[in-house]
Formats: structure tokens, C-alpha cells, sequence
């Protein structure tokens, strides 16, 4: 279905879809997955630091140690030991005295020495361990490893550690070389305090950062805090890595970070999790879950209503316009909304209302218009017959001696011929003024010598074309309303003649006159500008409508300015003028 | 509203493309590392010399270090220079610890030859071969004096002389003759005992004991300093003479009664305060004095001869700690190594002579010898034989813990002279 097919709701249900819950809904994913994202980010930082801080401790850890052998070097009773040719066996005492003092002062001194010894190229022992000053270091100590591994530095310090030992012994050995010629007369070792050691990476374990370990350059744990297993660090074979980095490892949960040390060989690991680093964001992520869902119903439920409050109206509209085109009948829509809705739907109602009148009276105005066409094709067929009955009427009263019968039947025939309309609509006001004397010679009859006609036509008047029956009519009306309703004899005046403002003819009479209101009234039909009137006011004056209809049909030719207006006094005289144009023309015969 | 559905569509799509790409980069992003790498990348260099604490070069060597780190922002120093003896006793230690600095001045003698021959010192025969102008500035002689294995090993920057100070106006004061001969040194320092003055501000240590060295010297010439033990470990009979010479100055009331407790610094004073006539110094002491009330008032002569008329012709003459070596583990690490003789090229270089020659004793083994003070320069611009300080030539431990640690015993006379070197004439040296 193409968009502009679709319905009014349909169309803001899915833009709203679109503008609002796609984004909202996009936001929340990207959120959610890019918050996860940071927060790994930070943790991967706050591993780093971590690191640093683990590097800094071990790093001081391992300094003090060198510092504390190389201070016990700088003193002059280990020489005195190691050189001694022993020969002076109470001397030897003294010295080996003097050093096993020296060597309890630095391992009482110093935390992180558990125990010191020194050795002898003939291997004997001169120790000092904190363990109650009994010496283990002589039981537990690999001596022919480490002397090669400490000649391999020349004097220089080596880090040892013990991983086929059960407790993992951390050594600093370092061969002691005749501060002359150099060469090496004995051996020193440090063994490490390991719960010394320990603390320094004990107490960074939490529950965001769950593995702290120390890996030997074999890949193996050296050090670890012994909660967990870690034998998985040894499969990632930081080693062979770069210096530092992170290894993801999600099936596990864990991110794990490394670095390797510089001075020594060994490589420092923390792993974090990140099911903890995210758990108070996943809080957050339920409390965004429980505000978002909540949010997109209400949204939905505002929407929906929103859309349906401005679409309802539109169908109900829609509805009506439906069964108004069925002809199902329209029933006015309730108006309950001052907006546009409102002003459309009133004005829709107004609409239909109004169109309805309309349908029904040119639906009366057709009726009576098939009528008139009837009547006219009745009509039609009649002037034969009647010319032909008149004609032999006329024979007739001729052959009888009755002439004015003959002459009433000869202007009635005239007449006839004038209101059939044979030779166009124009006729000169010659011809309309003897239409009137055809019209007044039958009415002469009636009125017996009681009618007098008088005519004042302007020369140059007798041959302008007026509309066909435009007098006889207006002295029709004055004979059967004026002139008529009084027993005094009656005058009829007409008069034609040029103004400034056209042609001005008046037909007045002597008759009864009219009411002021009467004549308002006419008048008042007169100025009203319609082109056909109504069926009621045909109906409702008929007395008027010879006047009312050559009234419009002289607007209808010369437009509104022109027509007729009567002027009247009751019981005293009428008068009706016809404004012609000066200029009017054959302009009727043409249309 | 014709083209409002397209608009619709194409927003939809706009948006998921967004969003997929946002995502996309979102989830496929790898996190950053966080670079903790922040040390310099430069290198950090060990440098140990004699020249530290109270020693009046001290401050000028500090001076010309921060210069040096300036100019080589990539270069950082760590200073461990000790004054006297201490300087020694450390250098030789973390030599035999593994812990040696990467550039250190060293006079020649037995302790340099000893770390040349276990290879603890990098030859720079090739240095100084490519060194150009700043190689060209030294006396050609002068590396003869630093040549060993026929390797040069070190680069000479600073030459000692020593000599007798003296107090003039104390011995003006008490109408006592300049000491021209060993006599009337004998004779000198019976009167000044006798006028309560310590004759000759001495002390037992190795520094104090540089009067033992012009003793041997003034007796046995050359040859006795230069070869103190024969072939088969047998001493040089110069070496006992000077010694049993000590002890008939000590009879005589030479030296302070304290002079088996005074430290070095203890004893330089007692003649810089005025309360001790004479003192056996060197070059590097004219500075101190400079700066000591009795300034005016000494002069340096030569150390008596056996006859007067040998008086001045043969001093002792050397080369002094200024004398910078570049270590073997710094020159086997290219980084180090190439720091390292930037920083000895520093130190010799036209710089550190400006900067030295404020120094009254400082004399050169370039660019002419300075010394500021006219007695001093007639001292060695008189002499004709110049030969370097005994303890040159002599094992430095052997000096200091079996030559030097005897003197009181000998002073006092509970050992004779000779039973001091029993031990090196018994071969066990």
C-alpha cells in the first residue's frame, strides 16, 4: 500500500513510530551497548592503574631488597668472613660473629627479608631467618642452581623463583666478589618475607577486580592471591604478547590485563570482571527498562488518542460525505470543537443544508419549468387550431353581419400572434403600441365608451426596438387593477419620450392606485435583481407578474439599472415607467 | 505529501544505517590500552667521581651536569660522587657487585689497572681516534699516562702535583727557617712543637699519608715509586726508609696528638685555622685554601729533599680523578654507551675547563696548566722530574689496609717498618 493511500491514523501512527519510538528505541540499544562499552574502557583503565600500582609496589618491593644486599656488600665484616684464611680460629669467631650480627640487624630491619645468607665457596652457611632465628634458608635454598644463575651476572643481582618448591621461595641471590681483583669469593642470598610479598598485590583483589597474579616468562603463575583458579592465565601465553595489553575474555567473564616488567622478567596480570563493573549499570539498565517501557505505552496511549481526536472527526465526516453520496440521507453532525474540525464540520453541515435546499428547489423550479414546456408545446399546437377556429369565427360573423365580433376575433387573432412571437423578441413601439390597440379594441367591448387611450409617442421613439409585449401587459395591469376596480371612466396615458438617462416610457392610469405599502412592496420586487423568481412568489402574486416579468426581462437585456418603478396614489392614479437605454439596440433580437 | 512516504522511508533507513554504524563501531571498536609508558626515552646514566660532598669541585662538577642534562634533554645523571676515601671504597664495591656506574672519574693506578684487566673498563681508543678537535686539545703525552694493554681507557682531564704547604707567619712568627732538607724539617718541627704549634697537620688515613708518598719519593726517586716491589714481591728499601723517617718526625712532635682519630676533613682544618705550621697537600687543596683565613699567609714549596740542593727538582706529578672512564656494561648497551661518551666528551670539553679554571688548583691536561697561585706554578714549573703518587703504583687495598693501617703501629713502636711489608714480600700479594 503506498503512503498516500493509507488513512489519516494509519499515516500518524507511523510517523510517530518513526519520529519518536525508533529513535527512543535506537538510543536506548546504542546506550546500552556503548555505556558497556566505557565501562569497559574505565575498567580497563582502572585496571592499568591498577597495574601501575602493582608495578610501582614490586618494583620499590624488589628495590629495597637489592638496596638492603647491596648495603650488607658495602660492609666491610662479609669480606672479613669470606677472605679469612681461618687459621685464627677465635678471629673467625669474632668476625663470623660480627656478620651474623649485621645480617639479624638487616633481616630485623627490613620486612621484606625473611632471611639472608651468606656462603662460602666451600659451602658453609652464614645465616640469619626470622623464623626465631633459626635458619631454614640452609635446608630449602637450590644452591648449585643459583650460584650458576648469580655467575651468570657477575655480581649483579638475580631474581629466583623456586617454582618446584612447594611454597615458591623468592630468592635475590648475587655472587660477593673481592672488591680488589675481583673475583668471587662467596654467595650471597635473600630469601623474600612471602606474606610481605603477598600484601602487595593481596589487597588490590575486589569484587570488580578478581585476579591479581604474577606470571613467571614460562607462562606460569608465580604468585596469585589463591581465590580463584587461575590456571587459565597460563594458557593465554602472555609472553609471547606485547609488553602490555589485554586479552578479552568473555566466555569467562574476565578481561585480563598484563604488563611485563622491565628489571625483571616476570609479567603482571589482573583480570576484572565485567558482569561486576557492569552490575550497577545493569540497575541502571532495569530502572531505564522500567522507565522506557512504561514511557513508550504512555507515549502510544497519547499518541493514539491524540491521532484519534483529529482523525475522528475527519471520519465521521468522511462517513457522512459516504452516505450522503449513497443518498442514504444526511443527518447534521454534532459540532463539539471550536478548532478547525469544528469550523469544518459546521461549515460542512451548512454545506449540506444549504444544498439540500438548493437540490429541492430547482428540483420544484424543474418541475414547474417542465410544466411551462408543457404547457408551451401545448401550446405550440394550439395557435393553429385557434388561428383557424378565430378565422372562421371571423367568416362567420362576417356572413352573420356581426363586424364587431368580427373585429374582436381579428385583435384577438393579431394578439395572439403577438404573444406567440412568430417575427422575434424586438418589436418597434409602434408595433408594441398597436398590440395595445388590438388588446384595447376587445377590451373596448367591455368597457362600452368608459376607456379612453391616449398617446404621446415621440417621433423618433416609433421605430426603436423594444422588447416584443413589453405595454400590453402594463395596460393589461392598469385596466384590471386600476382602472377596473373604479366605475369612473378610465384613461390610460402613455408616453414615450428621450431623457438624460434613456428612454422613459410611462403608462398611466386613473385607476383605484395602490397603498403606500403596496407600492413599496412593488417597487421593492422591482429592484430585486433576480433573474427568474421563485415558485412561491410566482404563485403568491400573480396579480403582479405581468409587471415582474417584463421588469426582468428588461434587466435580463439591459441590465439592473434598467426595468421598471411604479409610482401610485390610492384611489386617485398609477404609474408605471419603463427605463429603456437611449442606446438600446436590436440586442434582444440577437440573444 | 506526494513524496512523504519516500521522506519516511528514506528516514528510516537513514536512522538504521546511522545506528548500524554507530553500532558497529560501537561493538567492534577494540578497547585502548592505556599507554603507562610515560618514562622518558631518553637514558639514565651512573656517574661517580671524587668530586663530591666537601670537595670544592663538587659544586662546579653539579654546575656542569645540569648544563650537560640541558643541553641533552634525552640524557639523565645521577650523580653518586663521594669525597675522599668513601669514593673508592664505593666505586670498587659496586664494581664487584654488578652495580657499577656508566662514567666515572678514576686517578690511574693499581685499582684502574685491576678493573682494566677483569675488563670492567671499556678501552676508547676509538673514540679518541674520531674525537677531532676535542681530542686534538690534549697533550700527546698525556694519554701515555692513561695507556694500558696498549689500550687508552680513560681520558685525562685533570693533573695533581703535590707539595709542602706552609705557614709563613708562623714560622716568621718564631724565627724558624724554611725546611730545605729533611734536617731542617726534623729541626723545624721540634721548635714549632716546642712553641706549641702541631708542626705538620697529618693524620692516618690514605689522604694524610701523601707526606709518607714525597717521603718515598724524595728517597728512592722515580724508581722506588714506580716499582715498589720487585719482581718477587721484595719492597723497595725507599719504602722503610720513608717510613722510619714518619716515625722520627712523630718523635720529633709532628704531627696533632690526635693524628690516629682526625678524619681528613679534621686535619685539612687544624692547618686552615692556623694551629698546625705545615701540611703535605695537593693541587686540588689550593682551592680550600683560597677560602680559608690563613690564604695570605701560605705558600706551597717543594717537600724537602734529602739534600737541599734536590729540593724542587722532583715532585710528584699525576693525573687526578678528572680522569673519566666509561664503564664495560655501559658501552656494551648502545644506548648507554653513546650517552656515556657524550657526557665524557662534556666533561673534558672546553666547557668544563672554562668552568674549572675558576678553581685556583685545578691544572689541565689541556690547554696549558692553569694554577692561579704563583708559588704553586714555581713549583711546577721548576722541577724537572715528574713522577706520579706512589699509591699509583701500589695495590690500593694494600696501601690503605696494610701500609696506611700500620702507621700508628709503627709511629708508636710497637712495629718496626720493615714488618709491614712481610706479608707483600712473603708473595702473598
Amino acid at each position: 500500500m503506498r503512503f498516500r493511500d493509507m488513512t489519516i491514523k494509519r499515516k500518524l501512527l507511523l510517523i510517530f513510530y518513526v519520529q519518536i519510538l525508533l529513535p527512543l528505541l535506537l538510543i536506548v540499544i546504542l546506550y546500552w551497548f556503548k555505556t558497556e562499552q566505557i565501562m569497559s574502557q574505565h575498567a580497563l583503565n582502572v585496571s592499568s592503574d591498577m597495574l601501575t600500582v602493582l608495578e610501582t609496589r614490586i618494583t620499590d618491593f624488589t628495590r629495597n631488597v637489592k638496596v638492603i644486599s647491596q648495603d650488607l656488600l658495602y660492609d666491610q665484616e662479609i669480606y672479613d668472613v669470606l677472605q679469612d684464611d681461618r687459621t685464627d680460629t677465635y678471629s673467625f669467631y669474632l668476625k663470623v660473629n660480627n656478620l651474623k650480627n649485621t645480617l639479624r640487624m638487616k633481616t630485623l630491619s627490613y620486612d621484606e627479608v625473611q632471611s639472608i645468607t651468606v656462603i662460602t665457596r666451600d659451602r658453609r652457611f652464614f645465616s640469619y631467618d626470622t623464623n626465631s632465628g633459626r635458619a631454614n634458608i640452609e635446608n630449602i635454598i637450590p644452591y648449585d642452581f643459583l650460584i650458576q644463575k648469580a655467575r651468570r651476572a657477575d655480581g649483579a643481582p638475580v631474581w629466583y623463583v623456586d617454582e618446584q618448591g612447594e611454597d615458591k621461595n623468592v630468592f635475590l641471590v648475587r655472587t660477593i666478589n673481592d672488591r680488589d681483583l675481583y673475583d668471587e669469593i662467596g654467595l650471597m642470598a635473600v630469601l623474600v618475607d612471602k606474606d610481605q610479598l603477598s600484601s602487595l598485590y593481596g589487597d588490590l583483589q575486589s569484587a570488580f577486580l578478581r585476579d591479581v597474579a604474577v606470571m613467571s616468562p614460562e607462562d606460569k603463575l608465580l604468585f596469585d592471591h589463591h581465590n580463584e583458579d587461575l590456571a587459565y592465565l597460563e594458557k593465554l601465553q602472555l609472553s609471547t604478547r606485547d609488553q602490555q595489553g589485554y586479552v578479552d575474555m568473555r566466555n569467562m567473564d574476565r578481561l585480563v590485563v598484563y604488563r611485563s616488567l622491565e628489571d625483571l622478567d616476570w609479567t603482571l596480570v589482573t583480570a576484572f570482571s565485567r558482569q561486576a563493573i557492569t552490575q550497577e549499570f545493569q540497575n541502571l539498565q532495569q530502572w531505564s527498562a522500567m522507565i522506557f517501557i512504561p514511557l513508550i505505552i504512555l507515549l502510544s496511549v497519547l499518541s493514539i488518542t491524540t491521532g484519534l481526536d483529529i482523525v475522528a472527526p475527519i471520519q465521521k465526516l468522511v462517513e457522512a460525505m459516504k452516505r450522503l453520496k449513497k443518498e442514504e440521507g444526511y443527518q447534521a453532525l454534532e459540532v463539539d470543537r471550536q478548532d478547525e474540525l469544528g469550523y469544518l464540520t459546521e461549515t460542512f453541515n451548512d454545506m449540506v443544508s444549504e444544498m439540500e435546499y438548493l437540490v429541492k428547489d430547482i428540483y420544484q423550479e424543474q418541475l414547474i419549468r417542465k410544466d411551462v414546456e408543457m404547457k408551451a408545446l401545448q401550446a405550440q399546437i394550439n395557435p393553429h387550431f385557434l388561428f383557424n377556429t378565430l378565422e372562421t369565427i371571423n367568416w362567420r360573423a362576417q356572413m352573420k353581419g356581426a363586424p364587431e365580433i368580427s373585429e374582436m376575433v381579428m385583435a384577438l387573432s393579431k394578439l395572439m400572434e403577438a404573444n406567440i412571437g412568430r417575427e422575434g423578441k424586438l418589436v418597434t413601439i409602434q408595433d408594441e403600441v398597436d398590440y395595445v390597440e388590438n388588446y384595447l379594441s376587445i377590451m373596448r367591448q367591455r368597457y362600452a365608451g368608459r376607456l379612453e387611450v391616449r398617446y404621446d409617442i415621440a417621433a423618433q421613439l416609433k421605430h426603436r426596438k423594444v422588447p416584443r409585449l413589453l405595454l400590453q401587459p402594463i395596460v393589461e395591469n392598469a385596466l384590471q387593477h386600476g382602472i377596473g376596480q373604479t366605475d369612473r371612466k378610465g384613461v390610460i396615458q402613455i408616453t414615450a419620450k428621450s431623457g438624460e438617462n434613456g428612454i422613459v416610457i410611462v403608462v398611466l392610469d386613473n385607476g383605484n392606485g395602490m397603498t403606500e405599502d403596496k407600492l413599496e412592496e412593488l417597487n421593492g420586487r422591482f429592484q430585486s435583481a433576480k433573474e427568474t423568481m421563485s415558485a412561491k412568489e410566482v404563485t403568491s402574486e400573480r396579480m403582479s407578474i405581468g409587471l415582474t416579468n417584463v421588469n426582468q426581462r428588461l434587466k435580463l437585456l439591459y441590465g439592473e439599472s434598467f426595468g421598471l418603478s411604479a409610482q401610485s396614489r390610492q384611489g386617485s392614479w398609477t404609474a408605471i415607467t419603463i427605463h429603456l437605454p437611449a442606446n438600446a439596440t436590436d440586442k434582444g433580437d440577437r440573444s | 505529501m506526494k513524496n512523504a512516504g519516500t521522506l519516511l522511508l528514506i528516514s528510516m533507513i537513514g536512522l538504521i544505517l546511522l545506528f548500524v554504524i554507530t553500532m558497529s563501531n560501537t561493538v567492534n571498536t577494540p578497547l585502548d590500552m592505556p599507554q603507562v609508558d610515560d618514562k622518558p626515552e631518553g637514558v639514565t646514566l651512573r656517574f661517580t667521581s671524587a668530586w663530591g660532598g666537601s670537595d670544592e669541585r663538587a659544586a662546579i662538577l653539579q654546575d656542569l651536569l645540569s648544563i650537560f642534562q640541558e643541553e641533552n634533554p634525552d640524557i639523565k645523571v645521577l650523580d653518586g660522587s663521594m669525597f675522599g676515601e668513601d669514593f673508592l671504597f664505593s666505586l670498587k664495591t659496586d664494581f664487584a657487585s654488578g652495580n657499577e656506574p656508566d662514567v666515572f672519574g678514576l686517578w690511574p693506578g693499581s685499582d684502574r689497572n685491576q678493573l682494566i684487566q677483569t675488563g670492567k673498563i671499556a678501552p676508547l681508543g676509538s673514540v679518541i681516534e674520531s674525537g677531532g678537535q676535542w681530542s686534538e686539545r690534549f697533550d700527546p703525552l698525556v694519554w701515555e699516562e692513561v695507556q694500558a694493554q696498549t689500550q687508552i681507557y680513560s681520558v685525562p682531564f685533570e693533573v695533581i702535583f703535590e707539595g709542602l704547604f706552609i705557614n709563613q707567619s708562623i714560622f716568621e712568627n718564631h724565627h724558624i727557617p724554611i725546611p730545605r732538607d729533611f734536617d731542617s724539617l726534623v729541626s723545624a718541627c721540634r721548635r714549632l712543637r716546642v712553641a706549641g704549634v702541631i708542626p705538620i697537620a697529618y693524620n692516618s688515613t690514605p689522604e694524610g699519608s701523601f707526606i709518607y708518598q714525597n717521603m718515598i719519593l724524595q728517597i728512592g726517586g722515580r724508581t722506588a715509586v714506580e716499582h715498589p716491589f720487585g719482581p718477587d714481591g721484595q719492597v723497595h728499601p725507599a719504602l722503610i726508609e720513608a717510613m722510619e723517617q714518619m716515625k722520627v718526625l712523630y718523635d720529633q712532635g709532628a704531627f696533632p696528638d690526635t693524628a690516629f682519630v682526625i678524619d681528613d676533613i679534621t686535619r685539612n682544618q687544624l692547618f686552615l685555622q692556623g694551629e698546625a705550621a705545615m701540611i703535605v697537600q695537593g693541587s686540588w687543596f689550593l682551592d680550600e685554601l683560597a677560602n680559608s683565613p690563613v690564604a695570605s699567609e701560605v705558600t706551597i714549596i717543594p717537600f724537602p729533599a734529602q739534600e737541599a740542593e734536590n729540593t724542587g727538582k722532583t715532585i710528584v706529578y699525576g693525573i687526578g680523578n678528572g680522569n673519566f672512564h666509561i664503564s664495560r656494561a655501559a658501552w656494551e648497551d648502545p644506548k648507554r654507551r653513546e650517552a656515556s661518551i657524550r657526557l665524557l666528551k662534556f666533561l673534558t670539553g672546553p666547557q668544563a675547563v672554562e668552568y674549572f679554571q675558576v678553581q685556583l688548583g685545578f691544572a689541565f691536561s689541556v690547554e696549558g696548566e692553569v694554577v692561579h697561585m704563583p708559588s704553586a706554578q714555581d713549583l711546577v714549573a721548576q722541577s724537572r722530574v715528574r713522577v706520579a703518587p706512589v699509591d699509583h703504583f701500589i695495590d690500593r687495598g694494600y696501601w690503605e689496609n696494610t701500609i696506611v693501617k700500620h702507621f700508628p703501629s709503627v709511629l708508636e713502636g710497637s712495629m718496626e717498618a720493615r714488618d709491614v711489608f712481610e706479608a707483600k714480600e712473603g708473595g702473598d700479594q
